[in-house]
């Protein structure tokens, strides 16, 4: 399982849980290249943080990783999940993989569900399948996990068009829990949410990392978010890796123009806040 | 983009579609087929025969000859003229009158709209083909009654529709400036409202012209449309039923004519639609932007 | 719900009663006198006195709004005139063609949902491949085939060439085969497409990704993707049902069929104009309800619709489980 061969990138142990080498994602017809080359590797229990402007690959790697790419595009590389390559498994050994190995918690919480049944449903249902539990199992399995992130029991009995973003986000995470994965890719969780939910939801990202020992990719172009979380951190632009290393060097002294335009920003509209009186 | 530019970028799209094309060259042809039938067709469609009753296929009758010894491939050509002329007279009445009540109502609104809208909430209550069955009962069978059946019923859709396109291209920013540049209201409904509206309104006509063929065809089978002799597809195909068990294949051409011509004018109204709206992704597979 | 259910039945009183006066002005507009025309189906030579008196007898002395107000009262209580030709009433003709017509708009139905939801299928696992081409390629055919062409073609194979099937006529369930496939066809090939449009774009959403990268199984995944395909094409399939019933008239003429299309076809031939008078009401009563009903099914079928989000979501304690979950069931 260990095999330590270092890519470009420095944050490599020499217990990497994934490890991803050059993966290139393009568009099947045209052969246009959308993510280009890129190389990452992430340990149990540790946190990866991949940043960028929108439209600079990021959820393509994060497909990528999960061999769920889009149709019309292919991915090319290698993705070692546990010293097995995800990209030349079968559909079926996929399947096996996902969730309980690596799992997904999506960019749109309200679209993620399915609108027709209650989020307890989907949720046990899920559990059922995968872990070959019993409904009651199931059921009590759901509550607790969803405890962990801070949610009661009655959200099971929800549509997810009664739940806020913020809620639905953390019962993505709640299962992510419940189904013990190992590596958990976060697609811009934090995005679409209220300064509140956004907080929370980091918080129950903190709880799996912390807890559970899972390893967690956080892709975000918040800086704020991957700061709290992330020890190492992956800058992308326009398909290609442009800076990596330890977070707080990344952020401290950026190397590359658009990381440093990255914490410009930041800086600014923390400055900014701070101004106003508060501190985050 | 000005409404002209739109126009001009569809039929670039348009002209690039291969099925949409090859559809349009069809119906060109056998719209010119149907028109200069006297020229192409061998026999008098209506000369009848008794010694050459239901002859088979020849080189003297190219599809055979009907129980009444009339060429078949003369009246089929001839019938090109009756069902398919009579289908796009049929929607550009339709079209026109429906438009142009829809575009006066939306520019004009007030008492004239909302009586026009309540009008066609009612007619569009019932299903057209009941509409119709039931204008042409009360009027009596016939091609007229069932021509003024047909506009009736669907002149509804249109007036609703170039009302919610006139009210839509209303506020949209080239309008509103022609407006603030104080052109008339009648300049800005041709010069601008018309040529933005065709494009939706030519796809439904489209589509619509291949189910008022339907329609026709359809009537003056039951003898509640054309009145025999007259040769249409529909009215030869009631002809072929009453001697369809010894020669079914008098079934075959009117049958296959109306099928060939439906199935173009579904493809160039699946064209049009692709052409005016180019996000319209017709598998209906829009892919994500990641 | 039932307040729902209530609100909008009391909307529809105007409507069926614009129908109702719509119907009405189309005999009153015809260009030819009832009264000749009763008088005429019946080789009755119509002279001025006889018209008059015929006149009388149908109430035509009478002004417009007050024919329109009796006919309707009458109409209500379920008189809706007497046959010109057979002197019976019209209400106990239609109620006895009513069922054969209903029974095979139903079957047309089914036909169209027990084919097309599988065909639909068969094209989303399969995009892109043979069968998808080829269930297309049929649809396309099916779309533009002719409904009559179609029966004619099928009463030659399967009645006259092949003598499975009979031509024609309402004798046991066998009879129920070559109409209601013919009727169905043309909706098939509308709902096939709708469907498959509907459940490629339902595959596109973020909920059927998110199941995926959870590795749901794949079955699980599609059952979710055709019920929420099937729920967005409910309108369609409501626009359908009045379809497949107004189309009967020209299969029901193929097929010799005892039903309303058919009697309405004889009674226009008769100028028999109270029938088609019922007929055109009745129908549009049809429509109506229908659209009523998909409405209703489709908050039932659908928890966004059905008004429970905000009660459910005020009430503490274990909110109830009763319409969407139950109806849910019932589906998967």
């Amino acid at each position: 399982m260990t095999q330590a061969i270092a890519p470009q990138n420095k944050a490599v142990g020499n217990t990497s849980l994934l490890e991803a080498r050059s993966i290139c994602v393009r568009e099947r017809i045209s052969g246009r290249l959308l993510v280009n080359n890129v190389s990452l590797a992430i340990e149990a229990g540790s946190c990866l943080g991949i940043v960028g402007e929108s439209g600079s690959g990021k959820s393509l790697l994060c497909r990528a990783l999960l061999g769920l790419l889009p149709k019309g595009l292919a991915a090319s590389g290698t993705v070692l999940f546990e010293g097995r390559d995800v990209l030349s498994l079968s559909e079926r050994e996929r399947r096996a993989l996902r969730g309980a190995g690596i799992s997904f918690v999506a960019q749109q919480a309200m679209t993620a569900y399915d609108p027709l049944l209650t989020l307890g449903r989907q949720i046990t249902a899920l559990f059922r399948d995968r872990l070959r539990l019993g409904r009651n199992e199931a059921h009590d399995l759901a509550c607790t996990t969803l405890a962990r992130v801070g949610l009661e029991a009655q959200v099971l009995d929800r549509y997810p068009h009664e739940l806020s973003g913020g809620q639905m986000q953390r019962c993505m995470i709640a299962t992510s829990l419940g189904l013990g994965s190992r590596l958990v890719i976060a697609d811009e969780p934090t995005t679409a949410l209220d300064a509140k939910s956004q907080y929370e939801v980091l918080l129950a990202l903190k709880t799996l990392v912390r807890e559970r020992g899972t390893a967690l990719i956080l892709v975000s172009h918040d800086l704020g978010a991957v700061q709290m979380l992330a020890e190492h951190v992956l800058v992308l632009n326009g398909g290609y890796c442009v800076e990596s290393g330890l977070a707080w060097q990344v952020f401290n002294a950026p190397r590359h123009k658009v990381t440093r335009a990255l914490v410009r920003t930041r800086a600014d509209l923390s400055a900014r806040f701070a101004h106003h009186g508060g501190t985050a | 983009m000005s409404a002209r530019g739109q126009l001009d970028m569809a039929w670039n799209v348009l002209k690039h579609n291969r099925p949409g094309m090859a559809a349009l060259c069809f119906l060109a042809v056998v719209l010119a087929a149907g028109l200069l039938a006297p020229l192409i067709a061998p026999y008098d469609p209506l000369a009848v025969d008794m010694k050459a009753r239901l002859a088979s296929c020849s080189l003297e009758h190219l599809l055979g000859t009907d129980h009444l010894g009339r060429d078949l491939f003369s009246r089929l050509v001839y019938g090109a003229r009756t069902s398919l002329g009579l289908a796009l007279v049929i929607m550009l009445v339709t079209v026109s009158l429906g438009s142009l009540l829809g575009l006066a109502a939306g520019t004009f609104r007030g008492l004239f709209d909302s009586v026009l809208m309540r009008l066609t909430d009612m007619l569009l209550s019932f299903p057209s083909e009941v509409l119709v069955l039931a204008l042409v009962g009360m009027a009596g069978p016939g091609m007229e009654n069932a021509f003024a059946a047909c506009v009736l019923a669907r002149w509804p859709w249109y007036a609703r529709m170039a009302r919610s396109i006139t009210l839509r291209f209303r506020d949209m920013n080239y309008v509103l400036y022609a407006r603030v540049a104080g052109f008339s209201r009648t300049r800005i409904l041709f010069r601008h409202i018309v040529p933005g509206a065709a494009g939706e309104l030519s796809v439904l006509a489209t589509l619509d012209c291949a189910s008022v063929l339907l329609t026709i065809s359809a009537l003056s089978f039951l003898g509640l449309g054309v009145q025999p002799p007259v040769p249409e597809w529909g009215t030869m195909l009631g002809e072929a039923r009453n001697v369809m068990i010894l020669h079914p294949w008098q079934m075959l051409p009117p049958g296959l004519a109306i099928l060939l011509v439906v199935a173009a004018f579904n493809f160039l109204g699946d064209a049009l639609r692709d052409a005016f709206d180019p996000c319209f992704d017709p598998r209906g597979t829009t892919r994500r932007k990641a | 719900m039932y307040a729902f259910i209530l609100r909008r039945l009391l909307c529809l009183v105007p409507l069926l009663l614009a129908i109702s006066f719509l119907a009405f002005c189309l005999t009153a507009a015809s260009p030819s006198d009832p009264a000749e025309v009763a008088l005429r189906v019946n080789d009755i030579t119509p002279t001025p006195e006889v018209i008059e008196k015929t006149r009388q007898e149908l109430g035509l002395d009478r002004p417009f709004f007050e024919r329109y107000l009796a006919w309707l009262g009458k109409a209500l209580q379920g008189d809706l005139g007497t046959s010109f030709v057979t002197h019976r009433p019209v209400a106990r003709e239609l109620a006895r063609a009513l069922p054969s017509t209903l029974a095979l708009a139903c079957v047309a139905t089914l036909v169209v949902l027990g084919v097309g939801i599988p065909c639909a299928i068969v094209c989303f696992v399969r995009e892109g491949r043979l069968a998808d081409i080829l269930v297309r390629a049929l649809i396309f055919l099916g779309a533009a085939t002719p409904t009559f062409w179609a029966g004619l073609l099928f009463i030659w194979l399967f009645a006259v060439h092949l003598n499975l099937l009979p031509t024609g006529g309402l004798e046991g369930a066998s009879s129920f085969i070559l109409p209601a496939c013919t009727l169905a066809l043309p909706s098939l090939a509308t709902y096939t497409r709708l469907l498959r449009a509907g459940m490629l774009a339902t595959g596109q959403q973020d909920f059927v990704l998110y199941a995926r990268a959870q590795g749901r199984s794949p079955l699980a995944i599609l059952l979710q993707i055709v019920r929420n395909s099937l729920q967005s094409t409910l309108a369609a399939l409501g626009m359908t049902l009045p379809k497949l019933l107004a189309g009967t008239f020209v299969v029901e003429c193929i097929f010799a069929w005892p039903g309303l299309g058919r009697l309405c076809v004889t009674a226009i031939f008769n100028r028999d104009l109270p029938v088609i008078q019922a007929y055109v009401v009745l129908m549009g009563l049809f429509f109506v309800l229908f659209n009523l009903f998909m409405e209703v099914a489709g908050a039932l079928v659908d928890p966004r619709l059905s008004g429970r989000g905000s009660a459910g979501r005020k009430g503490k304690g274990r909110p109830d489980k009763s319409r969407p979950d139950t109806s849910m069931e019932d589906r998967a």
